[in-house]
C-alpha cells in the first residue's frame, strides 16, 4: 500500500487504538463523518465497537474498498463468496456486527448481516425465538391462542 | 468461553454479555425490521406470537410497504382442452428462500360450479374468474392473495349483469404506492373502473366509468426470438431484447422439430425479469420439457426445472405440441388485504 495515504486514528471501547487508512475508514458513514467534522489528526472514538470486532469490521471493508477500486482482482462471485466465509461466525459475533454495523453506519455490512439473521430464524418456532432473542412472552395463554389462530396458516405449514 | 451443549437441557441463563447485545438488537425497532423484512412471510407470521411488540411491528401498514416484492417464482398453466379441471406449474426464481413451492396445483380457493381459473398476476395478488361463462353468460370474478389464502369476489357493474358485453377484467396494484388495488373493466363499448378495497378506512367497491370509449386493437409484446417494448410517448414499439437462441438449439437439440419438411423451434417467452440497470435482467423460457433461464446481457443460459411433456393434443397443432404450459405471470408473497378485515 502506498505510504503516502491518509490513515485515521480510530480509538476502540477497549481502547485499542488502529490506524486506519482514510478511504477504508469512511465506509463508515459515522467515521466518515467525525473525521469530516473533527479536528485534523484526532483520535476518533467508536465507543461501543470492541477492538475485536472492529478489526473485522476493517477486514470488510478493506475487502470491498479494494475490490471495487480494482486492487484486488476479485470476481463479484468471488466477492459474495468471501461475504457468506465473512458472516461464518458464532451468533454473539454475528450480533455485535449488527450492533457496530448499525452505529458505524455501514449499510452493505448492516445489509448482510441482518440477512444471515434472517436466514438463521427462519423455520424457527416462535419460541426458540424467544430464547435467541431473550424475549419475554407478555402474552396470556388465550391471547397467544387467537394470535395463532388467526394466522393459522402460517403455523401450518411449519407443523407445529 | 465455551460452554459444553447439553442436550435436553435448557439453559435458562446465558452470559450478560450475550443476551445483552441480543437484546439490544430485538429492543431496537429499527434493526429487527431490517431483520424481519427480509424473512420469508410464513416466518414472520409465525413470529406475530412471540410477544405484543413483535406483534405490533409486523402488523404495522408500513411494514408490508417495506416487504421486498421479491419474485418467488413463476405460476404457469397445463395447457388443456379440460377446462373442468385446470392444472397450475410453477417454476421457482426465489433467491430468498430458495424452497419455495408452488402455492397451489389447482385454483380451488372457493367452490365454484366452474373450476376457476388465473387471469393475472399483479404484485401479489391473483385475478381469477370462473373458467367459462356462469352466470347470464359473463364470468365471475375474483381477487385472491395465495399467500394469505384470502379470496374476494368482484361484482361486474350492475348495469352490466345481464349483457354479454364484458370484454375483461384486468387488475392494478402496486403496494409500494398504495394499499388499495383497482380492477379496470374494459367492456363494449365502455371502459369502466372500480377503486376497490380500501383496508384504512370506509372502502369504496363501487364502479365508476373512467374515460371515453375508444378504440383498441391488438398488441403483442413477444414475437420470436425477440422482446418488444412500447415507446415512452406511446407511438409505437421498438426492440428492446433480442434473444439468439441458436446456442440454445445447439444445447437442447429437442427444440428443433420437423412439420411437413419444415424446420421449426418450439419455445415460448415465459416471463422477463428486469433488473433496475439491466445488468441481470433474464427471462424464462419454455422449451420442450424443460425451463431455462437466459441472460439478457450475454445470452448465458442454465436450465431451472424439467417440466411435464405435453401428452395432450399431438395431432392438431403443431406449434403447440411440445409445450406443455402457459405463462400465468409471477408469484410475489405478499401480504396485501384483499378484502377490509371484519371489525371488531
Amino acid at each position: 500500500m502506498g505510504s503516502t495515504s491518509t490513515k485515521i486514528k480510530l480509538r476502540t471501547s477497549d481502547q485499542k487504538v488502529f490506524e486506519v487508512e482514510e478511504a477504508v475508514a469512511v465506509q463508515s458513514q459515522t467515521i466518515k463523518y467525525f473525521y469530516e467534522n473533527g479536528c485534523p489528526g484526532s483520535v476518533i472514538h467508536v465507543h461501543s465497537v470492541s477492538g475485536d470486532i472492529l478489526s473485522k469490521i476493517l477486514d470488510y471493508c478493506k475487502k470491498h474498498v479494494n475490490s471495487a477500486a480494482g486492487k484486488e482482482d476479485i470476481s463479484p462471485e468471488e466477492l459474495y463468496e468471501w461475504d457468506a466465509n465473512f458472516v461464518k461466525v458464532d451468533q454473539n459475533t454475528l450480533f455485535d456486527l449488527i450492533l457496530a454495523a448499525n452505529c458505524l453506519k455501514i449499510e452493505s455490512l448492516l445489509d448482510l448481516t441482518c440477512q444471515t439473521v434472517a436466514n438463521m430464524i427462519k423455520g424457527k418456532r416462535p419460541k426458540e425465538i424467544r430464547t435467541t432473542f431473550n424475549i419475554k412472552n407478555d402474552y396470556t395463554p388465550e391471547a397467544e391462542e387467537a394470535v395463532r389462530r388467526e394466522n393459522k396458516w402460517a403455523f401450518d405449514m411449519l407443523g407445529v | 468461553m465455551l460452554s459444553k451443549k447439553r442436550p435436553r437441557i435448557r439453559i435458562v441463563r446465558r452470559s450478560d454479555k450475550y443476551s445483552q447485545n441480543a437484546e439490544a438488537i430485538a429492543n431496537n425497532y429499527d434493526l429487527l425490521i431490517l431483520i424481519l423484512v427480509r424473512l420469508p412471510v410464513k416466518s414472520f407470521l409465525q413470529f406475530k406470537s412471540i410477544s405484543k411488540t413483535w406483534h405490533s411491528i409486523t402488523s404495522d401498514p408500513e411494514f408490508s410497504r417495506r416487504l421486498s416484492l421479491d419474485i418467488s417464482g413463476l405460476i404457469m398453466c397445463k395447457l388443456s382442452y379440460q377446462v373442468n379441471k385446470l392444472e397450475y406449474g410453477f417454476i421457482p426464481l426465489g433467491n430468498k428462500s430458495p424452497t419455495d413451492d408452488a402455492p397451489f396445483k389447482y385454483p380451488d380457493f372457493i367452490n365454484h360450479p366452474s373450476s376457476l381459473k388465473v387471469v393475472q398476476s399483479c404484485n401479489g395478488l391473483l385475478l381469477c374468474s370462473s373458467s367459462h361463462y356462469y352466470n347470464n353468460f359473463n364470468y365471475d370474478y375474483y381477487i385472491y392473495n395465495p399467500t394469505t389464502k384470502q379470496l374476494v369476489t368482484i361484482p361486474l357493474p350492475s348495469n352490466l349483469q345481464n349483457a354479454r358485453i364484458v370484454c375483461r377484467l384486468s387488475l392494478a396494484f402496486d403496494p409500494t404506492k398504495s394499499l388499495h388495488y383497482r380492477v379496470v373493466c374494459v367492456r363494449n363499448p365502455d371502459p369502466w373502473l372500480n377503486i376497490s378495497d380500501d383496508p384504512e378506512s370506509n372502502y369504496t367497491r363501487s364502479w365508476r366509468r373512467s374515460g371515453k370509449p375508444f378504440l383498441t386493437h391488438v398488441n403483442t409484446g413477444f414475437g420470436g426470438g425477440l422482446v418488444y417494448e412500447v415507446e415512452s410517448d406511446y407511438s409505437g414499439w421498438f426492440v428492446k431484447y433480442n434473444i439468439n437462441i441458436d446456442p440454445l438449439t445447439v444445447a437442447y437439440p429437442g427444440m428443433v422439430k420437423t412439420y411437413r419438411n419444415l424446420n421449426y423451434c418450439a419455445f415460448s417467452i415465459f416471463y422477463i425479469v428486469r433488473d433496475e440497470n439491466d445488468e441481470e435482467s433474464y427471462t424464462v423460457l419454455h422449451i420442450p420439457e424443460k425451463a431455462i433461464r437466459c441472460s439478457l446481457k450475454d445470452g448465458s443460459f442454465k436450465k431451472i426445472c424439467d417440466l411435464d411433456a405435453n401428452e395432450a393434443e399431438c395431432k392438431s397443432t403443431p406449434a403447440l405440441i411440445l409445450l406443455a404450459y402457459c405463462c400465468v405471470g409471477e408469484f410475489i408473497q405478499a401480504l396485501s388485504p384483499v378484502s377490509q378485515q371484519s371489525q371488531e
